[in-house]
């Protein structure tokens, strides 16, 4: 998808989780906005991170790619430590749809609920 | 800092050092003294400008957003171009680097003084074809850096293409077409037909790495390659024959069986793959079936990628969804086999998602729907229907750029009513 809209991020955090909010396409325009500000959240301390995409408007293989990247960034030696330290949290119903397509929703936790999210570290 | 007489700052500057002691005096009072702190932008670029200004002491850079295209200095000239062309806007902007103190001179001033003082006329005049043969001799460097680069690319299109099939198989009882566009010289969609002579088998790949450009491109090979190498004989190690082939089913191997080739190909692609180059988290979708051209069954992994459809004349029959993730970054993970069954006027097609997600001029998509659509209306033979996809495609981007590779792949059954097939 070509988009020219920016992807505005705000950072929270909640016990000791830290969240981005996530506003606008990750595409392949803005997917290094994002991994700049993981890497910054990271190097910050971040041990968990929980990504919320109630307000994103697309996610691509771009998005999803970053996903993988982010997670990376926390090391573990197999797929199920990876995606241990990074959570979404209400994506779309075409965001969902990327996911399970992709593959992706059996390895990254989903949460429509911040709380369920936060605890579920 | 010890601020310094402007007629002391005038006789540094380039533009005057040659000029004569009364003419600096004039200069010095026209000119305005100013400073401004480290980081302050003195104007931004598009900003219409009135005045052009010396540096009497300091260093500023001369910038367009975060690019920096010069820095000046102490005795330099900046903003001569919009003070001097009224009605310009100012070509770049100006950020102090550290605590800079200037001379300004109006664009009123300015016209004066080179009116009443040839020699600063011709000073400028001077300064400024300098400096455009400097912006010629830079021109010229970058326009032949930039042909080398795009004859690289040119290599890279045209070995790229080598890794894409230069003839589809013919199989009797079927037609098999095949339309590939990439969006750049180099693109990250593949497909693949090959006949799998282990096992009677015509192999139908049809792939997407994720991005765009170069990267994308490299992993393409890879993904490519490492399919049909491990499929197309049973056995991997059978290029090691003699013959410097596969061709030849070698004695020792175990008979392999369609499940299990379609199995250890996309599994061994994705272990290797996630586990090589984990760090890339590079991944394909993939979507490969095996199709028996005797008994029209076709068998198949489909790793994250867009659903292939079966359909006829009475609609869309089928659809191929996905039996397990993208290749390349879950190492271990599992693939479910489907099977589907192709019979006599039945047609199968593949997409990547640079077709569903063209774009016209208007940002709207084409959406899986028109295509879907376009399939139950026919033509169903393959190469037909890849003519009528692709000028519908065409006349919806009505010459939008392609943003994205464009990739189909389709396979129609030619037999007519009479169940006599040929065997192989």
């Amino acid at each position: 998808m070509n988009s020219n809209v920016t992807l505005q991020i705000l950072t929270s955090k909640e016990n000791g989780v830290d969240i981005l909010h996530l506003n606008g396409p990750i595409d392949a325009n803005t997917q290094s906005d994002l991994e700049v500000k993981a890497d910054e959240v990271i190097a910050n301390g971040a041990r968990n991170i929980v990504l919320d995409l109630s307000e994103v408007t697309y996610m691509g293989s771009a998005g999803l790619r970053a996903l993988h990247v982010i997670a990376g960034k926390f090391g573990g030696a197999g797929q199920a430590e990876k995606f241990a330290h990074v959570k979404l949290l209400s994506p779309s119903e075409e965001v969902r749809r990327v996911l399970k397509t992709l593959g992706f929703d059996t390895y990254i936790g989903t949460y429509d609920n911040l709380d369920q999210a936060v605890k579920s570290f | 800092m010890i601020p310094i007489k402007p007629i002391d700052a005038l006789r540094k500057s380039t533009l005057l050092e040659t000029a004569p002691e009364e003419v600096l005096r004039k200069v010095a009072d026209l000119a305005v003294p100013m400073s401004i702190p480290a980081g302050t932008t003195l104007f931004e670029k598009g900003e219409p400008g009135q005045a052009m200004y010396i540096i009497a002491d300091g260093q500023v850079r001369v910038h367009d957003q975060d690019l920096v295209l010069a820095r000046l200095r102490t005795g330099d000239i900046l903003g001569e171009m919009a003070a001097l062309d009224a009605g310009e806007v100012r070509s770049a902007s100006i950020t102090a680097d550290e605590d800079t103190h200037l001379l300004r001179l109006d664009r009123v001033a300015v016209y004066e003084l080179l009116t009443r003082e040839p020699e600063v006329a011709k000073a400028l005049i001077h300064m400024l074809c300098q400096r455009e043969k400097k912006i010629i001799t830079e021109v010229t460097q970058r326009s032949l850096e930039v042909q080398i680069l795009e004859h690289e690319l040119e290599i890279g299109r045209q070995i790229q293409a080598g890794f894409l099939p230069d003839e589809l198989p013919e199989v009797p009882g079927w037609e098999i077409a095949a339309h590939f566009e990439a969006a750049r010289e180099v693109a990250g969609d593949f497909y693949d037909v090959f006949e799998i002579h282990a096992l009677g088998n015509i192999g139908l790949v049809i792939g997407d790495v994720c991005g765009k450009g170069i990267g994308a491109a490299l992993f393409m090979t890879l993904f490519r390659s490492l399919i049909r190498a491990t499929s197309v004989s049973g056995n991997f190690m059978n290029w090691a024959n003699s013959e410097g082939d596969n061709s030849r089913t070698p004695d020792t191997e175990q008979p392999r069986d369609c499940r299990q080739t379609l199995s250890s190909a996309v599994s061994l692609t994705n272990n290797y793959i996630s586990h090589t180059h984990d760090q890339a988290s590079m991944f394909a979708s993939l979507f490969f079936g095996m199709l028996d051209p005797v008994t029209g069954n076709l068998l198949y992994i489909n790793a994250g990628h867009e659903a292939p459809v079966i359909f006829n004349h009475s609609g869309i029959r089928q659809r191929l969804k996905p039996t397990g993730p993208v290749v390349g970054i879950f190492q271990g993970a599992e693939y479910a086999i489907g099977q589907a069954q192709l019979d006599e006027g039945d047609s199968f097609i593949a997409f990547t998602d640079g077709v569903t997600e063209a774009t016209n001029p208007g940002s709207d998509q084409f959406t899986e729907l028109r295509l879907l659509t376009l399939l139950e209306q026919g033509p169903w033979s393959a190469s037909e229907l890849l003519v009528q996809i692709n000028a519908k495609l065409r006349e919806f981007a009505s010459g939008a750029a392609q943003f994205d590779d464009i990739t189909l792949l389709a396979v129609s059954s030619t037999l007519r009513q009479d169940k006599t097939r040929q065997h192989l």
